[in-house]
């Protein structure tokens, strides 16, 4: 609890800063946003007017100022070009995101898991080899590629599964699942490689253990060791890059949004940038941030689950 | 492609999207984009429409029935830039999605002659004044009638500069609208403009309900007097109709009509291959003819679509030289750039015109491909000058990419030394606006057009005046052309004034640009002219 308390408090300073360095450099993207929206025709004196409405006359703190204290009343603004309240459009396209990475990890983790898990049991024997060169592989191919593959081959020529396009998940559970996993796959594919990479080199390190050989020589079962007594110690690795792909799959995974046409949040950001939205921008980022953090903590506390030995050290300490 | 620049004019037609959004066949900064269309001035008059033989076009269209009824999903490329004329920057998407929801007092039919559309007559004595006679009994979706009040509120939205409509430079021309009766209105022009119909159509006509617009609402919900009545817009994703059952014309057919954002070109041709949706924009050249080949699909192509350029910032030393200039025009081998660029489907061509524009006069001669003259020229001018350093200034998109490096190595050929600047396409555009380049790429206007777009592209002062070029004479011919009644007059203005173009150089042409969409075989979907779409005939066959 006391471990919890600590990290909770830390994250607001986290918090304030990240946001306002973001805030800070979004104001130094090249482009002018009044022109943007005005377009080129526009006469001076109005493109000057609407900078000044948009603020960006202030400078970099105090336009900080007025933006986050606009956040705490729940206003992150709206957007010039359609209208639409920021807080909403971040609504609709969120969960977009927030589905799709979630698919792709347990994608990942599903795979990878036995996978690490069976590799490091069997290391060196020819299953083992064969996989380390296709996850090798796997790594090498961008994502683009690995999608267009996973379109030409199912929805062109198995016929299976859509092409593109999100289905939402209040909409129809079938529909949702299915416009998810071709992007799923496309974006978990090269987790499942590196995760299981890195749970089988782990893995490799414990079951080198002694308690691992005391229970072999109790005669536990090969599973019950490998699951029971060496899986969670090899864990941690695994989890911290989980948990720091969370934040990573979630605000990059544009070039899967864009050619599966999902409308999610990393292409929320590539297209306020260009049409210099930078409200847009700036809670699309708020958004991010604060789901890295607070996954981060999340991690945090999954460490001290996983490992008796930090939750003691945080009851001494 | 996107071909940058917007014109001045509604006209505007992109050809595929590279602006903003990132990622994708465009840059990042491509997709996303809402921003940047091409405009194009003037209405082409004839243009030619396809080469598709699948393509149903008004005579064919005849023989064959529309079915009442049936749901379609088009692939668009971008998302609507917002749906309020006065935001709409005239891109093919606006176009499409606009063509739905509003009605153009005039429109283009399929041979690129002009038809009164929401008016059922145009009409004029001396040119300057423009009569439109409104049909009557028409209603927008709100219920609120189609009248002259009504029209006059729409026009003189373009025109109050605070709105800063993207129509601003079509609509600077405007004295003044009168509501003579009920349903008729008078277009003053501050100057005879025989043109005048070609410059006015689709986004400084599209005429949206006087209620909505005071009501505020407009860009979230556009409400005009169009086939369809709007749903709902989730922005980047899809926008969704019904149909307007109270419709003046003929149609709507459809029950539900949807646009879908979908980015990559390839994907839209896949999904229109599978049926996902029905018709999808905006593709690729190389995947046209491919098209018409498949039993399950069919494209259209039209040509006179955008026309190439690099424009060249006349003011800067080195391009002020007309040597300089025409050098750069002669040291482009076209056919070369069209097989690089389009796989050979684009038209090459050095001149601003082509056969089938209103007084084309084909004994001007454009400096075209000749690399020797090229070299002679360039020597001449650094012998007198010194060695010339040129910075070139294109955005990131693949197809524009290989062109560039093309032309880059032809005008090294011929001993300019040349540095290569890419710049995000938003931000090319308004430095291409503002002069802040000295070679830039960009698209303009149709070759077919009426040549009165000139005006907008090559007066001294003029907003789209990209070349920046400064030419009294030139001045003097196109504003003669603009405003004389007679057609003699006109052509020997034209005439005279392309022989100055082709002489000055202010911008170097390239290539025209083919347009593409396929859609299901099942559906019939009319071109019209310069990439545009008739929303109200689009159905499925019997």
């Amino acid at each position: 609890m006391r471990l919890l308390r600590q990290r909770f408090l830390r994250l607001l300073p986290v918090l304030l800063i990240v946001t306002f360095a973001t805030f800070a450099m979004v104001r130094l993207l090249p482009g002018d946003p009044a022109r943007a929206f005005l377009g080129p025709d526009a006469p001076q004196e109005q493109v000057d007017r609407l900078t000044q409405d948009m603020g960006l006359n202030d400078n970099a703190v105090v336009g900080y100022g007025k933006w986050i204290g606009k956040v705490f009343t729940g206003d992150l603004g709206s957007s010039y070009r359609t209208g639409q309240s920021v807080a909403d459009a971040l609504g609709q396209r969120f969960p977009v995101s927030l589905e799709l990475m979630i698919f792709a990890q347990i994608f990942a983790l599903v795979l990878a898991i036995p996978i690490g898990v069976f590799t490091a049991y069997r290391s060196g024997g020819v299953l083992d080899r064969m996989w380390g060169a296709s996850a090798f592989a796997i790594m090498a191919v961008p994502s683009f590629v690995l999608g267009l593959l996973l379109i030409y081959v199912f929805p062109v020529k198995l016929d299976w599964l859509q092409i593109s396009g999100f289905t939402r998940l209040t909409e129809d559970l079938a529909g949702n699942l299915r416009s998810l996993v071709l992007p799923g796959i496309t974006l978990g594919l090269l987790q499942v490689a590196i995760y299981s990479r890195i749970l089988r080199s782990d893995m490799i390190a414990t079951l080198q253990e002694d308690y691992v050989m005391m229970a072999r020589a109790k005669g536990l079962s090969t599973s019950r060791i490998l699951l029971g007594h060496a899986l969670r110690p090899s864990s941690f690795s695994l989890l911290t890059l989980a948990g720091l792909n969370i934040g990573q799959l979630l605000s990059g995974a544009v070039i899967v949004e864009y050619m599966f046409s999902l409308p999610g949040v990393g292409l929320l950001m590539v297209e306020s940038i260009a049409a210099k939205e930078l409200m847009m921008l700036q809670g699309a980022i708020l958004v991010i941030v604060v789901g890295y953090v607070l996954v981060n903590l999340l991690v945090d506390v999954l460490y001290a689950v996983l490992d008796p030995r930090i939750r003691q050290a945080g009851a001494r300490g | 492609m996107l071909l940058a620049a917007c014109g001045s004019d509604d006209d505007s037609k992109d050809s595929s999207p590279t602006t903003t959004a990132a990622t994708g066949a465009s840059t990042t900064a491509a997709t996303a984009t809402t921003a940047a269309g091409t405009t194009e001035s003037s209405a082409a008059q004839p243009t030619e429409s396809s080469a598709a033989p699948t393509e149903s076009s008004a005579a064919p269209a005849a023989a064959v029935k529309r079915k009442q009824g049936g749901e379609m999903t088009v692939g668009v490329l971008y998302d609507a830039f917002g749906l309020d004329p006065v935001k709409m920057i005239g891109s093919v998407t606006d176009g499409w999605l606009a063509g739905a929801a509003y009605d153009t007092l005039i429109r283009r039919k399929a041979d690129g002659t002009l038809e009164p559309w929401l008016a059922e007559s145009f009409d004029t004595k001396d040119n300057q004044t423009w009569t439109f006679k409104l049909r009557s009994g028409v209603t927008f979706h709100d219920g609120t009638p189609l009248n002259a009040e009504a029209v006059k509120i729409n026009l003189e939205r373009h025109m109050d500069p605070a709105n800063a409509s993207r129509s601003l430079a079509t609509a600077a021309n405007v004295e003044s609208v009168t509501a003579v009766d009920e349903l008729t209105v008078d277009v003053k022009l501050k100057f005879p403009w025989a043109a005048f119909p070609q410059g006015a159509i689709s986004v400084f006509t599209t005429i949206a309900s006087p209620k909505a617009i005071a009501d505020g609402t407009l860009a979230k919900m556009p409400v005009g007097t169009g086939p369809y009545k709007f749903v709902e817009w989730v922005p980047g994703d899809h926008m969704t109709f019904e149909p307007n059952k109270d419709y003046w014309g003929e149609g709507p057919y459809l029950d539900k009509l949807t646009f879908r954002v979908m980015l990559d070109s390839g994907v839209r041709y896949t999904s229109v291959e599978k049926g996902e949706i029905q018709v999808g924009q905006s593709i690729a050249v190389n995947q046209l003819a491919e098209a018409n080949k498949s039993d399950k699909i069919h494209s259209t192509q039209t040509h006179g679509g955008s026309m190439a350029i690099f424009p060249l910032n006349n003011t800067v030393p080195g391009l002020d030289d007309a040597r300089v200039r025409q050098a750069m025009s002669y040291a482009l081998d076209r056919d070369v750039l069209n097989d690089v660029g389009y796989q050979g489907a684009a038209t090459p061509n050095a001149s601003l015109w082509a056969e089938g524009a209103p007084f084309y006069d084909d004994s001007i001669e454009w400096a075209d491909n000749d690399m020797a003259k090229a070299q002679e020229l360039i020597k001449e001018y650094e012998a007198e000058k010194g060695e010339l350093t040129i910075e070139f200034m294109c955005y990131s998109d693949p197809e524009r990419q290989k062109i560039a490096e093309v032309a880059m190595s032809m005008w090294e050929e011929a001993g300019l030394t040349i540095n290569s600047k890419q710049v995000q396409n938003n931000q090319m555009i308004v430095d291409t606006y503002t002069g802040n380049y000295q070679v830039s790429c960009a698209a303009m206007g149709s070759e077919l057009s009426d040549p009165d777009a000139w005006f907008n592209w090559f007066r001294t002062g003029s907003g789209t005046n990209w070349a920046k070029i400064s030419n009294p004479e030139l001045d003097d011919l196109l504003m003669k052309g603009r405003i004389s009644a007679a057609d003699a007059d006109r052509q020997d203005a034209y005439s005279k004034a392309a022989a100055i173009l082709a002489r000055e150089v202010p911008v170097v042409r390239t290539l025209g640009t083919p347009w593409g969409w396929v859609a299901q075989k099942n559906v019939i979907a009319t071109t019209l002219p310069l990439a545009d779409f008739d929303v109200s005939g689009l159905a499925y066959t019997e």
